[in-house]
């Protein structure tokens, strides 16, 4: 053999040789792949408001459109929650994928006026999203809340497994659960809407149980612990601000309805950052009294919020 | 442009087509498109569903009345289905191509008619006489079932999966859709593929009971491949490209030949070609089906097909069977006789809790759709499983003559009921464990629930007294549509779980 | 006898015949692909339709102001009607009745106490303005629910849009809530369309009653689409648009000289107006003016 042929396969043996060694030390000792990203805390998304600023607004009128627009301008005014260039996330009840008239998911007419809004305040991009019961594509389209969205000028997301992740909320039942964060991270401005809904085992589904539909994993599990759940999403999520729907009231069979005797014409919507304060008054749309909600009883008593709505002096107009 | 050409064109074409209908069969997509042509187009299917059921079913884009026109054309053209259109035969003829050596001498050998090739008419003569006696298993080896089903749990599925982990979307508009079992179907589907690299279209040429249907009637073909004897120079250089083994060089094989006319192409002296009515010395018409390999082949059938058929009935009565069919379809023994396993359903099913049935029927209801509630659930205001079947096993139903708001055509009246709930009460949370859930109540999604709670007070182990929400059935509500099975947080076996129809009065 | 094998000098050339059927068969493919396309236009499997008009939105509450419950709604079409209201049902069918629901609320501690709430869905809203007229008597104490209404004793009728009410009550002291639960569903109907009034054309004088109907107005066939008004001195004024005036005004003419009854009938563009049982020809001509002066 000559010396060029012996320095040649000298050189490859060498050169094979660092490669895998070189890959199995890169390789040692790493995390191994899926392993779950360490838990993070979801931000405020509170606004601060001026001394003086109304807290609570209770609109009553037959058309969802013109009455959120009237909310809005009796609340301040968009531009009071959402600045030019904001990434809002709205977050609708969008679990079933049943027409709108069967009142189990949000009025597309109140969501597409919520992104509208925020579209003529300036916001960078609108993202409306859930994750719903039903498979998540024929829930946005059968309940129109997507076309709403795209007529709006928002955009539906759609969840997908790597947009969940564990969240950070210590003292909670919801500490390292899984939660749909991805959109929660990329907002930094969230609007909740959720519709008054009759339910069995929590007695209502309003403004708190709405942030129901941000969990993910197991969350059928945390139906044995129904109560302290709801109370703990209201830590989870601290809004912008949140919409009450009663456009239309799902006043039995909730959450699934099913017959158009279930739904009765509600014709309010109510305006509140505090989402204990809006369930308070909720209740009252569904023939009950805030006492008679044991999750807003310990939501108040964690102090995520107050049960007494009339003392945050509601404005109530009527168009 | 040259005729083999065309053939190329044309077998693309349909291929795509066929995969294009696969594709657009889901709910977003499927618009007004008619989706099972081709299954709907089938001879094959028409046929055996005919005699298994006496009838034509004739609702779908064209119903089964299209693939007597497809007959007849074979009747006159020859088996230009196998050669132009047939989506499976476009797929052996690629593998084929891709796999087979480029030596004429070895093209020559693997293109050699094989006498055992009769087996595919055996084959078509036992599933007929299986189908006489209502037991219907055409769909197992159909060309177009087996590919509508091997592309519908098997391939799919994995390209879905396969786009998704590189993050390219995927195919189903929710998530990869699963199918237990699916890995028989795709080894059944690969293997089949394989056998080209032994002999080229093997499937086509050996076991495809539709290609040998389309063979029987090739015999009144007026237009036939014609080999002009005062030109050919004998060098056999037209057997190199024959895709059906047909022996162009010899007497030509009317039921073999696929009138791919590779061998008009192929002859240096031009001497192939197709003619109209060519003098009838120079073809075999019939097939190579001595009456012993028939009787045999009827006699088989027959006795398989029974077998086959006790099976089945030994599961019924044993009561082992609870199997939930999709909704609207029609009683078990109609079912059986109508279902030809193409999975169409299966693929169009929104939420995946079609399943293909393995043997827990019997083996008549092989790969058959069948519900299974840990899977998925089927929601009560979807019709798509009939609305894609090409025979009828699932009838056609709109989503009101599902709820019953509108009069369904047997005139039966109420929601569809495809199976009732009922509760282990050993493993459902609020029953035997003293702890409050009742997720069952909140997701059912009929108007009033078919599953009602009652309050119960109950002494807790420390001795405190707890007031627990408890679940009941309403037999006379539950329309067994599996969602209470599917969201019930218990793993494994569900604490309340969908089973055959309580007939209720 | 040649070789078995011969190098090919240039491709095969195909026969005019065969380029011809080549693209015959290419066209006939593309054709075929194009029906595909094609039937992707039309529509997909059908949704869940929505529920009868009647019925969207709940527009019976579940229970009464002070809290009687409802009990289960019952839903009537054309062809039911006659079940449940017999005779009457005629006087509905004529003016278009699309679909009634009717429910009882039944006061909690005694039975013998119940409203029960008829809502008719009559398509539009002058159907329900018809329909209203046919029912009301005249005696009935106004009332302030919905475009239109009125109590008499036990019953309370009113209108609103396209839906005509009726709330009956029985036992002691349901009288007062079924005028509460009249006005609370009446606040809780649609109004789509702009109220349907009186006709301004027809002279206030001595006006007691103004009816609607769709067709046979005073007992003559061709009078469609016809506002009815009568007089205390018993006149009687039709203003219709039916398809033909003149044919109309014929015809009426005709069969009001055929049963002696004092009738003058004009056409006015679209209008066949009449005056039909003046006391004096004077009256008849000065109020077929007065009316054909307004309608201009």
């Amino acid at each position: 053999m000559s010396r060029r042929g012996l320095l040649r396969r000298l050189a490859e043996t060498g050169l094979a040789a660092a490669g895998v060694s070189g890959a199995a030390i890169w390789l040692h000792g790493r995390q191994p792949r899926g392993t779950a990203a360490p838990p993070a805390p979801v931000s405020s998304f509170r606004v601060d408001a001026a001394a003086g600023a109304p807290r609570m607004v209770i609109a009553r009128g037959t058309r969802p459109g013109p009455l959120v627009d009237a909310a809005l301008e009796e609340m301040g005014g968009i531009e009071r929650f959402i600045a030019k260039g904001d990434t809002v996330l709205v977050k609708p009840n969008a679990a079933f994928d049943r027409p709108a008239w069967q009142g189990t998911t949000t009025n597309p007419d109140v969501l597409g006026a919520v992104v509208a809004a925020c579209r003529r305040a300036g916001a960078a991009e609108v993202l409306v999203t859930d994750n719903p019961i039903h498979a998540p594509e024929g829930c946005f389209r059968k309940t129109g809340l997507g076309r709403a969205t795209e007529d709006a000028g928002g955009k539906v997301l759609l969840p997908r497994p790597s947009d969940f992740g564990p969240v950070a909320l210590p003292g909670t039942i919801l500490d390292g659960w899984s939660v749909y964060l991805e959109p929660l991270l990329r907002a930094n401005k969230v609007i909740g809407i959720a519709p008054v809904k009759d339910h069995n085992l929590a007695l209502a589904s309003l403004t708190l149980k709405n942030w129901y539909g941000l969990l993910g994993g197991p969350r059928n599990r945390l139906h044995q612990r129904m109560d302290e759940t709801i109370a703990d999403l209201a830590a989870l999520v601290r809004p912008t601000f949140s919409v009450l729907d009663g456009t239309r009231i799902l006043l039995r069979n909730g959450p699934t309805g099913g017959s158009p005797d279930d739904v009765v014409a509600g014709d309010v919507i109510a305006l509140c950052t505090d989402g204990v304060a809006l369930d308070a008054f909720g209740a009252t749309l569904l023939s009950r009294t805030a006492d008679d909600l044991d999750y807003l009883r310990l939501a108040e008593e964690k102090g995520r919020g107050t049960r007494d709505w009339r003392s945050l002096d509601p404005r109530e107009i009527s168009l | 442009m040259r005729i083999a050409n065309v053939r190329i064109i044309s077998q693309a074409t349909f291929l795509t087509l066929f995969l294009v209908c696969l594709y657009l069969s889901a709910a977003p997509r499927i618009d007004g498109y008619p989706v099972s042509i081709f299954l709907e187009a089938d001879p094959l299917v028409a046929l055996s569903t005919a005699i298994s059921t006496g009838q034509l079913y004739h609702v779908g884009a064209t119903g089964l009345f299209f693939g007597i026109g497809l007959l007849v054309a074979t009747m006159v053209l020859g088996r230009f289905y196998c050669g132009w259109v047939c989506p499976f035969g476009t797929l052996h003829h690629i593998v084929a191509w891709l796999g087979f050596p480029r030596a004429t001498k070895a093209r020559l050998e693997a293109n050699r008619f094989r006498r055992w090739y009769w087996i595919k008419y055996g084959i078509l003569l036992a599933m007929l006489v299986g189908a006489a006696f209502e037991i219907l298993q055409i769909g197992l080896l159909d060309p177009i079932p087996l590919l509508s089903r091997s592309m519908t749990d098997a391939v799919f599925p994995a390209v879905d999966a396969g786009l998704r982990v590189v993050g390219l979307g995927g195919i189903h508009p929710s998530a990869t859709p699963e199918f237990s079992g699916a890995w028989l179907i795709g080894l059944l589907f690969l293997t089949f593929l394989l056998l080209n690299l032994w002999v080229p279209r093997f499937f086509c040429r050996a076991i495809c009971p539709l290609g040998a249907l389309f063979g029987v009637f090739s015999r009144f073909a007026l237009w036939r491949i014609h080999r002009d004897l005062s030109t050919c120079g004998g060098c056999n250089l037209c057997s190199k490209g024959c895709e059906g083994a047909c022996e162009p060089e010899a007497k030509v094989r009317l039921a073999e030949c696929m009138v791919c006319m590779n061998c008009v192409e192929d002859c240096p002296d031009g001497s192939l070609s197709y003619e109209f009515l060519p003098p009838p010395e120079g073809a075999i018409a019939g097939v190579n089906v001595t009456g012993r390999r028939a009787v045999l082949a009827g006699v088989g059938g027959l006795f398989l097909m029974t077998l086959l058929r006790r099976s089945g009935s030994a599961v019924l009565q044993s009561g082992q069977r609870h199997l939930i069919r999709p909704p609207g379809s029609l009683a078990e023994e109609a079912f059986l006789a109508r279902c030809i396993k193409c999975d169409a359903c299966l693929n169009v099913c929104p939420t995946s809790v079609l399943q293909p049935a393995g043997l827990e029927g019997g083996f008549e209801g092989l790969w058959t759709p069948v519900l299974d509630m840990r899977m998925g659930y089927c929601d009560i205001t979807c019709t798509l499983c009939g609305h894609v079947c090409p025979t009828g096993a699932i009838e056609r139903l709109t989503p009101a003559q599902r709820t019953g708001t509108e009069e369904r055509p047997d005139g039966s009246d109420g929601p569809v009921m495809i199976g009732t709930a009922s509760y282990d009460r050993g493993r459902c949370l609020p029953w035997g464990m003293d702890t409050p859930c009742v997720v069952c109540e909140e997701v059912c999604p009929v108007s009033p629930k078919a599953i009602f709670t009652r309050e119960e007070r109950v002494i807790d182990r420390d001795g405190k007294p707890v007031v627990l929400k408890r679940p009941y059935i309403d037999p006379q509500k539950c329309v067994g549509c599996g969602i209470c099975e599917h969201e019930c947080p218990i793993r494994g076996p569900a604490a309340v779980r969908v089973g055959s129809r309580i007939g209720t009065i | 006898m040649r070789a078995t094998v011969l190098p090919r000098r240039r491709p095969r050339q195909p026969s005019v015949r065969e380029r011809r059927v080549g693209l015959g068969l290419l066209a006939l493919l593309a054709a075929l692909v194009g029906l595909f396309l094609l039937a992707g236009a039309r529509p997909g499997p059908a949704g869940l339709p929505p529920p009868p008009a009647a019925s969207r939105g709940g527009l019976l509450p579940l229970t009464t102001p002070a809290g009687w419950p409802r009990g289960e709604i019952e839903r009537y079409d054309a062809d039911s009607l006659f079940e449940k209201i017999n005779g009457k049902a005629d006087a509905y069918l004529a003016l278009a009745f699309e679909s009634l629901a009717c429910a009882s609320y039944t006061r909690p501690d005694d039975p013998a106490t119940f409203i029960d709430v008829y809502l008719y869905d009559m398509q539009a809203p002058l159907h329900a303005y018809g329909i209203y007229r046919v029912q009301r008597s005249g005696n009935e104490q106004a009332l302030e629910a919905g475009e239109e209404a009125g109590a008499l004793g036990a019953s309370v009728f009113a209108r609103q849009d396209r839906f005509y009410l009726e709330v009956i009550a029985s036992g002691p002291d349901a009288a007062a809530e079924a005028r509460a639960l009249a006005q609370a569903i009446a606040r809780a109907l649609p109004a789509e369309h702009d109220p349907v009034k009186d006709p301004a054309y027809l002279p206030r004088a001595g006006l007691k009653r103004v009816r609607y109907v769709l067709e046979s107005g005073l007992g003559i066939e061709a009078l469609t689409d016809a506002f009815l008004a009568a007089y205390a001195d018993g006149t009687q004024v039709v203003v219709a648009r039916p398809a033909s005036p003149e044919a109309a005004c014929k015809e009426a003419l005709e069969s009001f000289a055929f049963l002696n009854t004092p009738a003058e009938f004009a056409v006015l563009g679209p209008y066949a107006v009449g005056v039909v049982g003046a006391p004096d020809p004077a009256r008849a001509k000065a109020l077929l003016a007065e009316v054909s002066e307004a309608l201009k």
